[in-house]
């Protein structure tokens, strides 16, 4: 098998106060291969965040190591972290604190072309992007606050896409919306994914979203990681009690 | 007779817009509804509404029948012996509910002395026994706790003893699972559904979130833009819902909630 785009070998991370130690992160391992979706499920206290910030090479782990492309994330090397940043991006779960109020929408989604220092047609660019989100390229002049919740995910994602990314991370992408708008952003994701041919990494305390869109799954409790695998054999056949334990508390409607 | 009934209920912002639009449902003794909608459908407002709590400026029009008495006519002290007494609101988040610098005990003691009269020792005995009806565990610990000790799940069992106190009629549920952890909302579904079929507290269950709401609730309200678009059955909402936002929320639930057929 081919070298996958990311790897994480055996994270650990540890938070100290002068009084007291909190492990958020002991020894957790995945691999996004090329074109491939993994789902990280946990709840609260978790170690999802934590794992996550490793992932984008925000925060550096205690021990053990992140790979991109076989290269370590080391976050001083400048020339390696524009190739990463350009290759990951990533989609918030709140767009209201993830898009700037003051800036209108066509900047916005520049901005990572602008400070990736990426060549081309930045305005062709943003009317593209904006089309391919499902919206109108003429909102381009507004600002945020002139968006529905749904829709400032979509200029989200838009920017994320913007440099072209071979993996785009969505932390609790629909956590915030309405039960019909994250219905039709999980279809955008899913297809974008499909049409672009991205991995994506997707962080959800939510079974039934990722058991939609992601091929792999890892599930994660108090900083570890419970089981691992496809998607489809671990719902099927979960090993762990817990992972029992989270499908069971999966609402379900009746007859479906 | 229905217990709870309200009839075109309206409430409208200062500058006159309907935020709830001619609501109209009705709830049987022992009986139990949700109410569900998407964000700004007025399903919140509608549970203020009935408490008499809208925010400053905003106002009410129609009625709200508790045993055939329009509680929006009732003068204000009047609405507070009925408020807590005979109707009760659970909220989302218990920490924006419970007083922070109050422990538990004290909090549960209040409703119980203001509408059971009870104090001390007694006031402390029947808050040690909410506590257990509402499955907390080492109760004594708990009565001497503050808020900000307890885990969120904790929390929302403390509002629900809270809300329990006076032995309320009617249960007005706000979002009560939708902060908390999968695993916990499951418990906090069971702890709910169990303690109104124990105590004949009938329920109106508010949420975003269709499969939470059939779990627990007999009886829908569908709210979409203020209005109440369908009023029926979950069971006939499910089976085949009339009006097509329903039916919207249940293509929507069923295709993001789902879980794999081949479990």
């Amino acid at each position: 098998m081919s070298e996958p785009i990311l790897r994480a070998t055996d994270l650990s991370r540890t938070f100290a106060t002068p009084t007291r130690s909190t492990t958020a992160l002991a020894g957790v391992s995945l691999a996004v291969p090329a074109r491939r979706s993994l789902g990280i499920v946990g709840e609260s206290g978790a170690g999802k965040s934590t794992l996550l910030r490793l992932l984008l090479g925000l925060d550096r782990p205690d021990s053990g190591t992140v790979h991109f492309r076989g290269e370590e994330l080391r976050p001083r090397d400048r020339a390696l972290m524009r190739r990463f940043r350009r290759e990951v991006q990533v989609v918030f779960q709140d767009p209201r604190s993830s898009l700037d109020p003051r800036m209108r929408v066509r900047d916005i989604v520049a901005e990572p072309l602008r400070s990736l220092r990426v060549p081309g047609d930045h305005r062709a660019r943003v009317a593209e992007l904006l089309a391919a989100v499902g919206l109108d390229p003429d909102m381009a002049e507004r600002y945020p606050a002139q968006f529905s919740g749904g829709q400032r995910q979509r200029i989200a994602i838009a920017r994320a896409l913007a440099p072209r990314p071979s993996v785009l991370i969505a932390d609790e992408p629909v956590s915030a919306l309405d039960v019909t708008v994250r219905q039709q952003i999980l279809a955008l994701l899913d297809r974008l994914r499909e049409e672009l041919g991205m991995s994506l990494v997707m962080v959800s305390h939510d079974m039934a979203v990722v058991g939609r869109l992601c091929e792999d799954v890892l599930i994660m409790r108090a900083g570890r990681q419970v089981e691992a695998g496809p998607t489809r054999e671990v719902f099927r056949d979960p090993q762990e009690a817990y992972t029992r334990e989270l499908l069971a508390a999966v609402p379900q409607l009746p007859g479906a | 007779m229905s217990l709870l009934e309200i009839r075109d209920l309206t409430v409208r912002t200062a500058d006159g817009r309907p935020v709830v639009d001619r609501a109209t449902w009705s709830l049987d003794a022992g009986g139990r509804l949700g109410i569900i909608g998407e964000s700004g459908s007025g399903k919140s407002l509608t549970a203020l509404a009935i408490l008499g709590l809208v925010p400053e400026g905003m106002t009410v029009t129609g009625q709200v029948l508790l045993d055939g008495v329009d509680l929006l006519t009732l003068p204000a002290r009047a609405l507070r012996r009925v408020r807590g007494a005979r109707v009760a609101m659970v909220f989302q988040e218990p920490l924006t509910a419970l007083d922070p610098l109050m422990t538990i005990g004290r909090q549960i003691a209040g409703p119980l002395r203001l509408h059971r009269g009870l104090r001390g020792a007694a006031a402390r005995a029947a808050a040690a026994e909410l506590c257990r009806l509402v499955q907390l565990p080492e109760v004594e610990r708990v009565l001497d706790s503050y808020p900000w000790q307890l885990s969120g799940g904790q929390r929302q069992r403390a509002g629900l003893a809270l809300a329990l106190a006076c032995e309320p009629d009617v249960l007005l549920a706000d979002e009560p699972t939708t902060a908390l952890d999968v695993t916990v909302q499951a418990e906090i579904l069971t702890l709910l559904d169990d303690v109104t079929r124990r105590t004949g507290c009938s329920l109106v269950f508010i949420s975003h979130d269709l499969p939470v709401v059939a779990q627990l609730a007999e009886d829908l309200a569908v709210m979409h833009d203020g209005a109440v678009v369908e009023h029926t059955t979950v069971a006939a909402a499910l089976a085949g819902a009339e009006h097509p936002y329903t039916r919207e929320l249940i293509a929507a639930a069923r295709a993001v909630s789902h879980l794999p057929e081949d479990r």
